[in-house]
């Protein structure tokens, strides 16, 4: 790492407040006194200020040092530094790993838009209104994101034990004895469906309350008379609540697409060990780093997925502004 | 849930495994009390409380300051920050986790490193959940009527003054909103926690836990009671505060 941080403290810290100070001082020089609105400005820096640290320390300046680090390879057991320019970045054009990863990643994104987004809106308009029962339903589905990712493996793996588990003995205890021996977690074919379907169980309680939060925004006023004018259930919902929920729809399939590629920890617990089908672009970065000890060609992977994810939220928030802002 | 909770009773992991949808043969607390003193759960929640109570107290801080400096007061560059700050919603953690621990490691603290240490925890916690808290907080806060500040500006009150007055007691059902879900996240994490901490004194829950998994065989019905023990203090603090989280996310409830 060497000097980096301290050039980024200055680029970030020292060089901004300079800036801030310089204007302020400007400004009180042509208006004569430190005026009301210098002290205002300078007020809205300070409020800013704690978080904006917490954000440059524990965000930017690391994220940088993995830009930094992303050029190098190590050489030989003492893992000597050494500039290696681009050269990972061509490792990582035709690694086949990084390709399958990728395309895992892709089918995740996918899957996860449906079991996670779709299915927490449908949640959402059925449990919309507040009957007595219906807060205790919501209540009951977000509780899987309460869990800590190791309860969640460890329950779905009881669950899901070849012999003797959850599932399996419910499924023979109701004559299914065929589905019974399905290896949901041993054969390549299921284990990528299962795990979404896991994630769609965590998640889905998540974008629930978000939905739902948004449905009780909606003015009542706009569903008395849509109901005066003839609507039934379904075309109330069709052409009164869904479009005016398109800003949080957009927000929840930023959050589900960018979360698509991040996701680690459910991979990293769940998937039998030494599998391939499961590799994600962030398990195979860990496992570089703490596998195969080479945080270098970890960290190129790290710019590679960030610069996926940035690109995924560019293109979802300018479809965002295309769609015009229905106000109420 | 509720199977696990059940099965926590059980006397022997066998029985859980051979009859999982039985109710327990007889009814034993002897578990609790066993994975108690097996994960130090005493003093290992002791660290999660300590970590999740700093972490919600520097990221409520520090989020309402911003959310207000972001809102309200007008400053040259303001949503540029605003942006700014919004990235970190989007940087996957892993991709910046390497130079973190780097940093961290070279930074002396109490006689050791600041990488092995709760306030590290809390510091790393905070930074990652600011982003949400900020965004959550402004939007409610952009909601809230402006002429509830102007007048109070005109009764004498500074910036500092409508921020602690009017600002903050108004956005309460904001605050426990992100006050659950940061709450959430430090109880839970895993990641961060089994890199940085090597200090068996100052482990967090999450992986007090790991002394259960023997290398043989694992001790599934004490297991199960550590787990039920984790989740019921966080599932008490959601069903109390469930309500307010919807109306904290309905944001500019206030109406003039």
């Amino acid at each position: 790492m060497g000097f980096f941080p301290l050039i980024a403290v200055i680029l970030f810290v020292v060089l901004p407040a300079l800036v801030v100070l310089w204007r302020a001082v400007r400004m009180t020089r042509t208006y004569g006194a430190f005026e009301r609105r210098v002290r205002r400005e300078l007020w809205g820096y300070m409020f800013v200020f704690p978080a904006y640290l917490f954000f440059v320390f524990i965000i930017l300046i690391p994220t940088f040092g993995t830009f930094w680090l992303s050029f190098k390879v190590p050489l030989g057991q003492f893992a000597i530094e050494f500039r290696h320019g681009l050269g990972n970045y061509v490792t990582v054009m035709r690694d086949p790993n990084v390709h399958e990863a990728f395309l895992n990643n892709t089918f995740y994104l996918f899957a996860t838009l449906i079991v996670e987004v779709l299915v927490g809106l449908i949640m959402a308009i059925i449990l919309a209104d507040d009957r007595r029962g219906f807060h205790f339903f919501r209540l009951l589905f977000f509780t899987p994101m309460m869990l800590s990712m190791v309860i969640v493996s460890l329950l779905w793996k009881f669950i899901l034990r070849s012999e003797g588990g959850l599932l399996s003995h419910t499924l023979n205890a109701v004559g299914l004895s065929s589905l019974a021996d399905t290896p949901w977690m041993a054969h390549p074919t299921f284990t990528l469906p299962t795990i979404c379907l896991i994630s769609g169980w965590i998640y889905a309680g998540f974008y629930l309350i978000l939905f739902h939060a948004a449905i009780r925004r909606i003015p009542p006023s706009l569903l008395e008379s849509a109901r005066l004018d003839g609507c039934n259930e379904f075309q109330l919902n069709r052409h009164v609540t869904l479009p005016l929920m398109k800003d949080v729809s957009i927000v929840c399939v930023l959050i589900c697409a960018t979360g698509a590629f991040k996701a680690f920890d459910l991979f990293y617990v769940m998937s039998p060990s030494g599998a391939n089908h499961t590799e994600m672009v962030a398990t195979y970065l860990v496992k570089q780093i703490l596998d195969y000890d080479d945080p270098y060609y970890g960290s190129t992977i790290a710019v590679l997925m960030t610069v996926v994810v940035f690109a995924l939220s560019l293109i979802i928030t300018a479809f965002q502004k295309r769609t015009d802002r229905l106000e109420f | 849930m509720v199977w696990m909770v059940i099965s926590a009773f059980k006397p022997t992991s066998i029985e859980i495994i051979e009859h999982p949808w039985a109710l327990p043969s007889q009814w034993t607390l002897g578990n609790f009390t066993e994975a108690w003193s097996r994960a130090g759960i005493g003093k290992t929640a002791m660290n999660s409380v300590i970590v999740t109570g700093g972490t919600l107290a520097a990221t409520l801080g520090a989020a309402s300051f911003a959310a207000y400096g972001l809102s309200r007061l007008v400053f040259p560059g303001r949503d540029r920050l605003y942006i700014l700050l919004l990235l970190g919603l989007i940087m996957p953690i892993e991709a910046y986790l390497i130079p973190l621990y780097e940093q961290f490691r070279v930074v002396p603290y109490l006689g050791g490193y600041l990488n092995d240490s709760r306030l590290a925890l809390i510091l790393i916690y905070s930074g990652l959940g600011m982003p949400l808290a900020i965004y959550v907080l402004r939007a409610f806060m952009v909601g809230l009527p402006t002429s509830l500040d102007e007048s109070a500006t005109i009764d004498g009150c500074g910036p500092l003054g409508v921020f602690f007055w009017i600002i903050l007691p108004l956005s309460r059902p904001a605050l426990a909103t992100i006050g659950i879900f940061t709450a959430l996240s430090a109880w839970n994490e895993f990641l961060v926690a089994v890199l940085f901490i090597r200090e068996p004194e100052i482990q967090p829950l999450t992986l007090g836990l790991q002394s259960f998994f023997g290398e043989r065989n694992t001790d599934y019905h004490l297991l199960i009671a550590a787990l039920s023990m984790i989740v019921l203090p966080m599932f008490a603090l959601y069903a109390l505060f469930s309500r307010q989280i919807v109306s904290g996310l309905t944001a500019g409830a206030v109406k003039e």
